[in-house]
């Protein structure tokens, strides 16, 4: 059986990685900031995968586990942050929640 | 085959103290279900009995020691921060925050979300396993997301948590990223055998533990990383802020001390030079923007990033005294930081209070006691003898002198002269202007019994530092040990 190299992985998840947080920089939605964000973490998750199956080891995919359940959790609390945003002032920019400056 | 299926139960002695606050949170949690409109009375002393019992444990049972296979180790180091986080947490509790349900923003779940990041904070200090260390980040993290935005028709509450969310999230990405870079060179998820392990590759190695740091440097604040800190600050009511100040810095500067002895064997030089430069950056930025703030509470913002900085010079210090400084400066921080945000959440509950600048002039006269409480705190954060600043800023000196990292003391000289300026500026104000504007404060017996309480532990242990030093030197060989 032929296995996926190490190095497919780590491009794959190099790449996904640099498009998040590219996104998170310049996107200006809120909701697709917060799915760049998603989108690094998930980076995340095919890095410890492509390493265990590299090392043959499971601890990986455990990690992986726990990072897919608690970026569902950020990404909740993030939603309703943007909704409580959207129901105070009717903006989806973040060039338009900046009040705090100094 | 009898082997395969005995299971061997962990040791539960140890974490005792990090199971009665997960009760606590949980029995917080199903009192808000059950009961729509929870009294805050109940809700309280369900927290305060949860947490006095978990202290005790903590003081009365001092077992250390490793339970769960390696995942959760405690030590002296854990003990004596999770000592001062529950310390700390019932300190704010002690406040009379019914205030702020008159502002329509305290709720059921502002007391169970804090028992939650409580926990997340102990098991912070508590774990080498990186596993640990990324669930219990996320928790502290998303519970001060969630504290950040509680603030009920206030826009920059959300403004801050947003962003709050947005430089947390990069930085939990960056942090697990390092993590993986880390488990690809070693095989293995615990920083002490990742540390020591030798193997090919080295360079997976470099790169996981250079993310990982800079994941933990936005979650301190340091300068490059710091846009989040000083909107989520502002924008969050004051009494979270000061639980941010205090518990979430001494939660998130923790993997950073049980780091510190693993990495200065490989890769002191590098160590060395990276920590102190960042550090000197974070001392100058804070306290050069904080000179110029007309908000009160932006400019303690700034003089948390200042700190930040302070502390990062002892753990540049890759060595025993560096350490030992820098649990000091830690825990001297947290109370600093927690009682000057205090004062501000005190005074915001006089009508039109709005932490501007100038409303501080003449304190001394509508509130003397209040004015001489916040004096001394100001003066222990500019490091002024015998409080507990001055201890501490010259525990990290003396780390540097040792380390003869000359030009970062000098920096830090520098930075805290600029400090003096804003710090003496609002002193001057409260004794030597006129009031400008009516203060109606209204304070239980409590409140002033904390604020006093605080200032005299500022004092106290500055005057004889003896009283921690006890309890710092052993934690701090202990780490050093292996």
């Amino acid at each position: 059986m032929k296995t996926i190299p190490l190095e497919a992985y780590l491009i794959v998840s190099i790449v996904l990685f640099g498009l998040g947080v590219f996104g998170m920089i310049v996107r200006r939605n809120l909701v697709t900031v917060l799915m760049s964000m998603e989108l690094a973490l998930n980076a995340v998750n095919v890095l410890f995968v492509g390493a265990d199956s590299h090392l043959s080891l499971v601890d990986g995919q455990i990690f992986a586990l726990f990072i897919i359940a608690l970026a569902a959790a950020e990404a909740a609390v993030g939603l309703g942050i943007i909704i409580a945003i959207f129901r105070l002032r009717k903006v989806d920019s973040t060039d338009e929640i900046t009040d705090m400056r100094g | 085959m009898q082997e395969l299926v005995s299971i061997q139960l962990p040791d539960l002695r140890l974490v005792l103290p990090e199971l009665t606050v997960l009760i606590t949170g949980f029995m917080l949690f199903s009192l808000e279900l059950l009961f729509k409109r929870l009294s805050h009375a109940i809700a309280i002393s369900v927290s305060l009995v949860g947490y006095l019992i978990a202290l005790l444990f903590i003081t009365f049972m001092p077992a250390k020691g490793e339970t769960f296979f390696g995942l959760y180790h405690r030590d002296g180091f854990s003990s004596l921060l999770q000592f001062f986080m529950l310390l700390l947490t019932m300190v704010l509790l002690g406040f009379h925050l019914i205030y702020y349900r008159k502002k329509r923003s305290l709720y059921g779940e502002f007391y169970y979300l804090l028992s939650f990041a409580l926990l997340g904070g102990m098991f912070l200090v508590s774990s080498y396993n990186l596993i640990v260390l990324y669930v219990a980040l996320e928790a502290v993290s998303i519970s001060f997301y969630i504290l950040t935005a509680l603030l009920r028709s206030d826009f920059s509450s959300k403004e801050g948590a947003f962003k709050y969310l947005m430089l947390g999230g990069l930085s939990i990405a960056l942090a697990s990223y390092g993590a993986g870079f880390m488990y690809l060179y070693s095989g293995s998820l615990d920083l002490r055998y990742i540390l020591t392990h030798v193997g090919e590759n080295q360079y997976f190695l470099v790169l996981g533990l250079v993310l990982f740091l800079i994941g933990f440097a936005i979650k301190i604040g340091a300068v490059p990383f710091h846009f989040w800190l000083p909107d989520a600050y502002q924008g969050a009511p004051t009494p979270i802020t000061a639980y941010m100040a205090s518990v979430g810095k001494l939660a998130f500067f923790a993997p950073l001390v049980r780091l510190m002895p693993y990495v200065q064997e490989h890769f002191a030089y590098a160590w060395v030079a990276t920590v102190s430069i960042i550090s000197a950056i974070t001392m100058l930025y804070g306290n050069l923007v904080a000179l110029v703030q007309k908000d009160v509470k932006r400019l303690l913002a700034y003089s948390s990033i200042a700190h930040s900085g302070y502390i990062m010079a002892g753990i540049a210090v890759a060595q025993l005294i560096g350490l030992k400084a820098v649990i000091y400066f830690l825990i001297a921080y947290a109370l600093m930081g927690f009682g000057s945000f205090m004062v501000l959440a005190l005074l915001e509950r006089s009508e039109g209070w709005e932490n501007r600048l100038e409303q501080f002039s003449g304190l001394r006269f509508s509130a003397p006691w209040l004015a001489v409480s916040f004096m001394l705190m100001l003066l222990a954060l500019l490091g002024v003898p015998p409080t507990v600043g001055f201890v501490g800023k010259a525990l990290v000196f003396m780390s540097l002198s040792s380390g003869s990292l000359w030009w970062l003391a000098f920096v830090m000289i520098v930075a805290t002269g600029i400090s003096t300026g804003y710090y003496l500026r609002i002193t001057a104000l409260m004794f030597m202007r006129n009031p400008s504007t009516n203060l109606q404060l209204a304070l239980t017996g409590w409140e002033k019994a904390l604020i006093a309480l605080l200032t005299v532990s500022l004092v106290l242990l500055g005057a004889v530092p003896i009283i921690l030093w006890g309890f710092i030197s052993p934690s701090a060989e202990n780490l050093f040990v292996r």
